[in-house]
């Protein structure tokens, strides 16, 4: 028997309004949940992919959902019609409200569109025992996402610095490609 | 000193590391073999501290952009740490010059508060500039609205509106000093005193004013000074003397016209005198008004006899 009424898209094609009303469906539990979690879920996904592709192709598909998540965060939450130092405020606020980081710009030239940020406590690497490797690559693709959908502009985004490096602070180049 | 020589081997390194840095050295591999690990953590040690002591010094000489540490220096990592904080702070600082002021600093104890403080303080000074900025030119505007509608009032015959005497002969002066091609027009009008004398000033005022409404039509770049209680003096540029004449002769047969509509009271008409100038004019504004004022009474001497008394 068909139902009409359930035939939405699927989960497996990402939409914003599909991740749903978190406040009212865990009305106990609430919105929030320990960055354990979150890491748990990342790091088996990640275990997962490269034992099936490989690392270097579980690293460009985690880059790949971030910036997936990048463009729809951009799109669902900031204001796309402010001037840039307006946006860079927004989206420094929006991160830390959302508990995913703390954007810190280093640097930023206005010719070429290019610049250097750091993302302090961020969700992904703060604190992982060192391992000699750049790790954040769902947030490279994340940061790209966003820095594309306000800009236009194609970014290529390459942490130069990852906690797990035993940097204490992760630094991302991001470059404008032609 | 120690009577061990792999102690001894050590010891000077350390000193050396702390004193001579430059200096010290230490091969593992010629350690005896229980100790070389040791001496390999020890030689990335003393490394890890002498590249943290390269970013302390490049930092306190205000070089912030350089990257001396080999990849996973924990040791250096809250230099590092610092070394963001200061890029960060330098780009924040960069924003505030360029009057970017809605960034702000998270999470760097009192000196986030410190420079939020600073950032909002700075705005609301650059906020409380742009409203007394505002306020001063609205100010501009009106005094300059009031010297103007003054220099007008000044300019002004209070009764008829037209330019008064003072306003005319400035003109005057100004054309002659800038030796301009013009034409004055002296104009008297006609039985003004029986007017006022028979009908009443109100009357007058009246005649007065159609006389100024027909003057006014001689042309818009004229001005039309009222020079004395019946007398108006026109000033004009760039008419030849024939075609003032003829315009207005014009204008006073418009003026007679209205003689002739039914319950007329009095004979309306206009004398007038006309001089034109050039640029080789060499005589006063007194002269010339003098010589336009002959040629008005010449004028209404020749044109008494059409007047008529009613």
């Amino acid at each position: 028997m068909e139902n009409v009424f359930t035939a939405s898209p699927t989960h497996n094609k990402f939409a914003w309004d599909n991740l749903g009303d978190i406040k009212e469906g865990r009305g106990n539990l609430g919105e929030e949940m320990p960055v354990l979690v979150y890491r748990l879920m990342q790091f088996t996904m990640l275990d997962i992919l490269t034992q099936n592709y490989g690392p270097e192709k579980a690293n460009d598909l985690f880059r790949d959902a971030g910036f997936l998540a990048g463009v729809e965060f951009t799109k669902a939450t900031l204001d796309l019609t402010v001037d840039l130092d307006t946006f860079i405020a927004d989206l420094q606020k929006a991160l830390e409200d959302l508990k995913i980081g703390i954007l810190r710009m280093e640097a930023f030239d206005s010719e070429t569109g290019n610049l250097v940020l750091t993302v302090g406590q961020d969700l992904d690497c703060s604190g992982l025992p060192m391992t000699n490797e750049t790790v954040c690559n769902y947030d490279e693709g994340f940061i790209a996402g966003i820095l594309e959908t306000f800009t236009g502009k194609r970014y290529d985004v390459r942490e130069i610095d990852c906690w797990a490096n035993g940097d204490r602070t992760c630094r991302f180049r991001g470059t404008v490609q032609n | 000193m120690t009577s061990n020589p792999t102690a001894q081997r050590l010891f000077d390194y350390l000193r050396d590391a702390i004193y001579h840095p430059t200096k010290a050295s230490l091969d593992p591999d010629e350690l005896p073999e229980d100790f070389r690990d040791f001496g390999r953590g020890l030689v990335y040690y003393v490394q890890s501290i002498r590249e943290a002591t390269i970013l302390a010094e490049d930092i306190a000489r205000g070089d912030l952009n350089t990257s001396p540490l080999s990849p996973g220096n924990e040791v250096a990592s809250g230099l590092k740490s610092l070394q963001a904080s200061l890029r960060h702070l330098t780009w924040q600082t960069q924003q505030v010059a360029k009057g970017d002021y809605q960034q702000r600093v998270s999470f760097m104890g009192d000196f986030s508060e410190a420079m939020n403080d600073m950032i909002a303080e700075l705005d609301a000074q650059r906020r409380e500039l742009l409203n007394e900025v505002q306020t001063a030119h609205e100010e501009s505007e009106a005094l300059q609205s009031d010297v103007s509608r003054l220099t007008d009032i000044s300019n002004q015959d209070p009764a008829t509106g037209v330019y008064n005497r003072r306003f005319g002969m400035d003109v005057l002066e100004k054309w002659l000093a800038a030796r301009r091609e013009f034409v004055i027009c002296f104009v008297d009008l006609d039985n003004l005193k029986y007017v006022n004398d028979e009908f009443g000033h109100a009357e007058g005022d009246a005649y007065i004013s159609l006389a100024v409404e027909l003057l006014l039509s001689f042309s818009r770049q004229t001005y039309v000074c009222r020079i004395g209680g019946d007398e108006f003096m026109l000033l004009t540029a760039d008419w030849p003397e024939d075609s003032a004449l003829e315009r207005m002769a014009e204008l006073r047969s418009q003026m007679i016209a209205l003689n002739e509509q039914p319950g007329n009271l009095y004979h309306h008409s206009m004398s007038f005198g006309i001089i034109a100038i050039d640029a080789s004019n060499t005589r006063t504004p007194g002269e010339l008004l003098t010589i336009a004022d002959e040629r008005m009474y010449s004028f209404k001497r020749a044109h008494k006899a059409e007047r008529k008394v009613y």
